[in-house]
């Protein structure tokens, strides 16, 4: 196959630099709490992190030049699936109360119950 | 056909070289042979057990965060509702379960970041040694208890 920078080098840029931010974004989420925009950059960031880890894992156990069904398959299901997961994600920022909140919900939920 | 008679006279096989091709018997020996061990004899190190489960820490975690999120996008066609109060409710009715899966998701969460600092670390050249790898490994895991306590 011909060569093409997306492929290697920007690939490995682009991987290195998403990760860089996912570490403030996450930490911001913890020290501070909600915020529209980090929770918009988490349904964002995250998601495209996660489809290009599986993406490496995929290349490593169902590479399409071995597994020429499963591995295409698999494929597509992961686009679908980031896609998706990042729907999903907007959907929790607009209709229910962010991301965040969403998280901190579910995992206070015991507390909350003490509460009320 | 000399030669075949020849050998059943010494060797008690059947003689069927002029039956079956090569590559079938080869192919047939193949799948009835034992394979050497390779995975289950490498001793488990630091390397690749941590490289390991930095991957399945990030399948497990990556996964379920994927597809919870494209389940809540996908709610309304299916008819479930997966708001923060119904879930909520629901979660805080079995406390014991939400213990165990907070446990669960704060290790591997915390161990896949940690070990991703790491990644990074080594991107900058740094702790390339044997016992620069070691060293972080170690602190890895000890920061990844610390993490997974407070969570």
């Amino acid at each position: 196959p011909p060569a093409h920078r997306m492929h290697g080098s920007y690939h490995w840029m682009n991987e290195r630099a998403l990760s860089v931010i996912s570490a403030p974004i996450i930490v911001t989420a913890m020290v501070y709490g909600a915020h529209p925009i980090n929770d918009m950059l988490m349904g964002i960031v995250l998601p495209i992190h996660a489809y290009m880890g599986f993406g490496q894992a995929l290349a490593d156990y169902f590479h399409p030049r071995r597994w020429p069904v499963v591995g295409r398959v698999l494929k597509y299901a992961l686009v679908a699936i980031t896609g998706l997961s990042m729907f999903g994600a907007w959907r929790i920022n607009t209709t229910d109360v962010g991301l965040t909140n969403y998280f901190a919900r579910l995992w206070n939920a015991n507390k909350q119950a003490e509460k009320n | 056909m000399l030669f075949p008679t020849l050998c059943s006279a010494f060797i008690a096989t059947p003689m069927r070289r002029n039956e079956e091709p090569q590559s079938v018997v080869a192919a047939r020996a193949k799948q009835h042979r034992p394979i050497s061990p390779h995975l289950n004899i490498y001793q488990p190190q630091m390397t690749w057990v941590l490289s390991g489960l930095n991957r399945l820490t990030a399948i497990s975690v990556g996964g379920s965060a994927m597809l919870y999120s494209a389940a809540f996008g996908l709610a309304p066609a299916l008819g479930m509702d997966l708001s923060s109060a119904a879930v909520a409710s629901t979660l805080a009715s079995y406390p014991a379960l939400l213990l165990v899966a907070k446990a669960a998701i704060s290790s591997c969460f915390s161990f896949h970041i940690f070990s991703g600092f790491r990644h990074l670390l080594w991107d900058t050249g740094r702790e390339l040694t044997n016992q620069g790898v070691i060293k972080t490994g170690y602190a890895t895991i000890a920061a990844t208890a610390v993490a997974t306590i407070y969570l």
